[in-house]
Order: structure tokens, then sequence, then C-alpha cells
């Protein structure tokens, strides 16, 4: 299988599958995933060297502020059309089915984002009709002290009180969590002299 | 609150200076941000006044995650002098201006959520931070929900007019690491 060449098979097999699907469900303060090393090293190199032939906007809102690339659904790059084949392949949309319990109709999006120094995303929860789980692959390492954690808050009354998980930044890490009401995260601001690279997206249902 | 006989900066009081802040504020109304914003707008006397008061007020940190994160307090300014050239300038009767003082520091922002819109009015906005770098943040900016963005600048005894019509509403930039161990201190009030 295709998706093999690219993800840990340590994760695929029937028996880790339901292990992660009651961890899914069960991390608070929504439902939510981190899989170290779940994207090959040697796949973080490829999808790096063609990211590098991408062009990353400035964004800035009120919200964030951050580079990223179009919508790489329509990339004339093969290692990227390679990568886009695989997440949206029956095998790995199965794979998030039986971990999720939700339900996904294939539709997916993905984009790329560079984080720099004092870039950001504020608080927020990602609702958009349609989208069911949001994700993100880690392409590169960062410390502590370099900013750029992904943070969860738990919600009191359906209002978000204080950060309650946090992750930092490790290649190759899949990170995935349900989006509803409750899914309010962020993406802390860099403090360094460094890049935070990721590919994000939804799967849809 | 405060109450001293000379307010403004003496140019502001000349009958010329304030036909021309009106006939601008008000032709503006026709643009896509229609605002003014007025630099050394306050005598510096009353301006370091103002600061020293407005600092020793009791603030209170406030948070609502998913549309703010600042200290804030409430000011009142009674002046006969700014109420007349406010007045003069927007055409509105008005007798006492009602400030939220926020101070915001490291962390710190406003942004958009359709929870807390408000209604359209004409925004105050008193700049009391001298020295502010805009690389750092805070910047107060406002938008008209197509992705336009119009800053106001970063200007320590200033005061911006700015006639928030149907679909321009502000935020307040997220304040980064630069800009830590300093405070942004603003005083918006609204007249509707």
């Amino acid at each position: 299988m295709a998706q093999n060449n690219w993800f840990n098979p340590e994760y695929l097999s029937e028996e880790k599958v339901k292990k992660l699907q009651a961890t899914f469900a069960g991390n608070r303060p929504f439902p939510h995933l981190e899989l170290a090393h779940f994207l090959k090293g040697k796949k973080i190199v490829e999808l790096l060297q063609a990211l590098g032939e991408q062009e990353f906007s400035p964004h800035r809102s009120d919200l964030f502020q951050f580079a990223q690339t179009a919508d790489l659904l329509y990339t004339d790059d093969q290692v990227l059309k390679e990568f886009i084949s695989v997440l949206s392949s029956p095998e790995l949309l199965g794979f998030m089915k039986k971990v999720t319990d939700l339900k996904l109709n294939g539709k997916i999006d993905l984009f790329a984002s560079i984080y720099q120094d004092t870039d950001y995303l504020l608080p927020h929860d990602d609702q958009v009709p349609g989208r069911k789980i949001a994700f993100m692959l880690y392409l590169n390492d960062l410390e502590e002290k370099d900013g750029g954690a992904l943070a969860l808050f738990e919600s009191k009354n359906k209002n978000p009180t204080k950060i309650a998980k946090r992750f930092i930044l490790k290649a190759g890490a899949f990170i995935f969590f349900e989006v509803s009401s409750l899914s309010i995260h962020m993406v802390e601001e860099i403090l360094t002299d460094t890049q935070r690279i990721t590919l994000s997206g939804w799967f849809y249902g | 609150m405060v109450n001293m006989m000379s307010v403004l900066n003496p140019i502001y009081l000349k009958e010329e200076t304030k036909q021309k802040v009106r006939k601008s504020f008000l032709h503006s109304a026709q643009s896509d941000f229609p605002a003014v914003l007025l630099k050394d707008f306050f005598n510096k006397n009353f301006y370091e006044e103002l600061q020293k008061k407005v600092s020793s007020l009791h603030f209170t940190k406030n948070t609502v995650v998913l549309h703010h994160s600042y200290a804030a307090s409430s000011f009142k300014i009674f002046s006969k002098e700014l109420c007349d050239f406010l007045s003069f300038v927007t055409k509105k009767k008005i007798e006492e201006v009602n400030f939220t003082v926020l101070v915001l520091t490291w962390k710190d922002y406003q942004i958009l959520n359709d929870k807390y819109l408000e209604k359209p009015g004409t925004d105050i906005v008193i700049d009391l931070t001298d020295a502010w770098d805009a690389d750092w943040g805070g910047v107060v900016t406002y938008t008209d929900g197509k992705g336009t963005a119009y800053p106001l600048a970063p200007a320590g005894n200033s005061l911006a007019l700015v006639e928030r019509k149907k679909n321009l509403h502000k935020y307040i930039q997220y304040i980064n690491h630069y800009g830590k161990n300093k405070k942004r201190m603003v005083l918006i009030a609204t007249l509707w």
C-alpha cells in the first residue's frame, strides 16, 4: 500500500487502531491525537524540498500572521500530488474514520504554512460547515524557547477558559482533532529567528 | 476624571484649523475609511497630566479568549474645550466623553467576534503611548470585512476620529515579544 511508503506502518495495524480510537475519544480537552514519527523521515525531506518550490504569501488579519501556500490540491508538483493522493486515499480515510468514529466524504483541504519570528494564530475553533477533522503534519523540530506550540483550550459552559494542553513541534508528528464548538486552539507566537513549517488542512464529511 | 481649562494644543483652537479638520472628517465620510488622525492634539501639560491620571487608575485584567485579552478601566473627561471641539468637528452635541481605557502588554489582543460586534458610531481613539513601534503590534486597526485593513498609526498624544460605518469593525493587533515589558495605553469611546 502506498501509504506504507509515507506513514509509519506501526500506527496502521488493526490492533493499534483500536487503541488509538480509545485514546482519541478520551483525550481532553476535546478529542484529539498526536502520532509521533507518523511521517517517514525520507518523506519529510522530499516534502520540504517540494515546498521549497511553492509560493508562500503573507497572511495577516486580526486573528493571525504567517505565510501560507494556496490550496495544494491544485499543485503541479509530483511529490505533493502523490502525498495528497495518499492523504485522500480510501486506506488513510478508513484509518481516520476508524480512529475518530467520524463520517468522512473524502474531501480534504491542504495548505503549507511557515511561521517566523512574531508570527501567531490566535484562539479559534476552525468551524466551517463540513469540516470534521483538523490536522497538522509537522515538518521540522522546534524547542520550547522557540514558541510556536499548538495549544488546546479547555472550556467551561462552552466558553474557553485556559490552555489545557500544548504540543511542541516535532518533525514527522501528525496531530488531529475533531472540529466542534469546543475545539478552541491556537498557535503560540514564534519567539526566535526560526521557522515553523507544517502541512495542515481538514477532512470533510 | 479630568477637568482643566487649557486642554487642547492651541493650534486646534484656531478657527481655521477647526474648519479644516471638520471639512476633512466630514468629506472622508464618502471614503472607505472615514477618519482623521490629529497629532500633538493636547496641550503638552494636559497630556502629561492625563497620562499620569490614567496610569493611576485601577485596571482589571479582562480576558475573553475568543475576543480579547487586556486590562481595562474607565475614565471620563469633562472638558468644555474638548467637547466643543468634538461637537464642532462631528456635528454631534457632546457634553462629556466616557472612555474605556485599555492597557495591553505582551500577548494581549482584541479580535473580531460576531458576538461582540459593535453597532455603527463615531469612535474617538486617544493614544497615550509615547514611542510605540508598530512592529510590536498593538495597533488599533479597522477592517471592512473584505480583507482591507486600516491601521491607526501609533502616536502618543494623538486623537483619531473614525466614522465606523456598517461593516467597518475594529480590532487591536496582537502584541508580540518585542513589546515585552512595555505597555500600550489607549482610550476609546464611541459617540452614537
